[in-house]
């Protein structure tokens, strides 16, 4: 049987959300939060207990108070500060609408993103990220 | 114009994401109600006569339109959202609105 997976949805719309808990719970244990300091919050905790850190961040971008982009480069910041470097650090599965991907390609390009989703989400499309970034087996 | 109907956000659930008819007749209540409050919080940003709000709003309520297989209301939030963050005052945001009003009012109701 497969390994189950620890991932971190952070969403502040109710549809999308549940939505992507929806098709992330069969692979993993899911921790939903609404906002970016939620999302930081939950990281630090998850960084400060051993063998609790996420497999994997599906992290909005357009969100209020904190951005997705800005959670990442505090995401990165407290891994870099943890000493977590390369495979072990989260990845990271931005998400939004496709009118918006523009603003991914520089987290993309940096490689403080592993892969981006488009709205509207697609079960068949989050699951080849998942395979892609060998989170899930090819065969499931 | 076209107005949508809830067989047609079952249909779309049920093969976007690929969900038994139980667990979409459990979703939708709580998706539709969703709606209702994004289409509220449009109209208030839309009394504040805020653009940016109008703009944050019309963001937002394009993604649930997108995720529930609402392409038309999706296109016309999406103006909603660009001409708001544009700051533009000039774009009459109450049609926009009461467009959308048209084609999902029934659904909400």
């Amino acid at each position: 049987m497969a390994k189950k997976i620890k991932i971190l949805i952070v969403e502040d719309e109710f549809i999308s959300r549940t939505l992507l808990k929806e098709m992330l719970s069969p692979f993993g244990d899911c921790d939903v939060v609404t906002n970016g300091r939620e999302a930081v919050d939950a990281l630090e905790k998850s960084y400060s207990v051993a063998e609790s850190s996420y497999d994997l961040v599906c992290l909005d971008i357009m969100m209020p108070k904190m951005s997705g982009h800005e959670v990442l480069r505090e995401m990165r910041r407290i891994e870099k500060d943890k000493g977590i470097y390369g495979a072990d650090t989260a990845k990271v599965l931005m998400v939004t609408a496709l009118d918006d991907a523009k603003n991914i390609m520089e987290a993309l390009v940096e490689g403080r993103c592993a892969a981006y989703l488009t709205k509207p989400l697609s079960k068949s499309r989050l699951e080849e990220h998942l395979r892609q970034l060998q989170l899930i087996e090819n065969n499931m | 114009m076209h107005q949508h109907n809830i067989q047609h956000i079952k249909t779309y659930l049920a093969e976007q994401f690929n969900l038994p008819d139980e667990q979409v007749e459990m979703l939708l209540p709580s998706f539709i109600e969703t709606l209702g409050t994004h289409m509220q919080n449009l109209e208030k940003a839309l009394a504040d006569n805020n653009p940016t709000s109008i703009g944050a709003v019309g963001h937002t309520i394009k993604g649930a339109f997108l995720n529930l297989g609402l392409e038309d209301c999706a296109s016309i939030a999406l103006r909603i959202e660009e001409r708001g963050k544009a700051g533009d005052h000039t774009t009459n945001y109450k049609q926009l609105v009461e467009e959308l009003r048209l084609k999902i009012d029934h659904v909400i109701d």
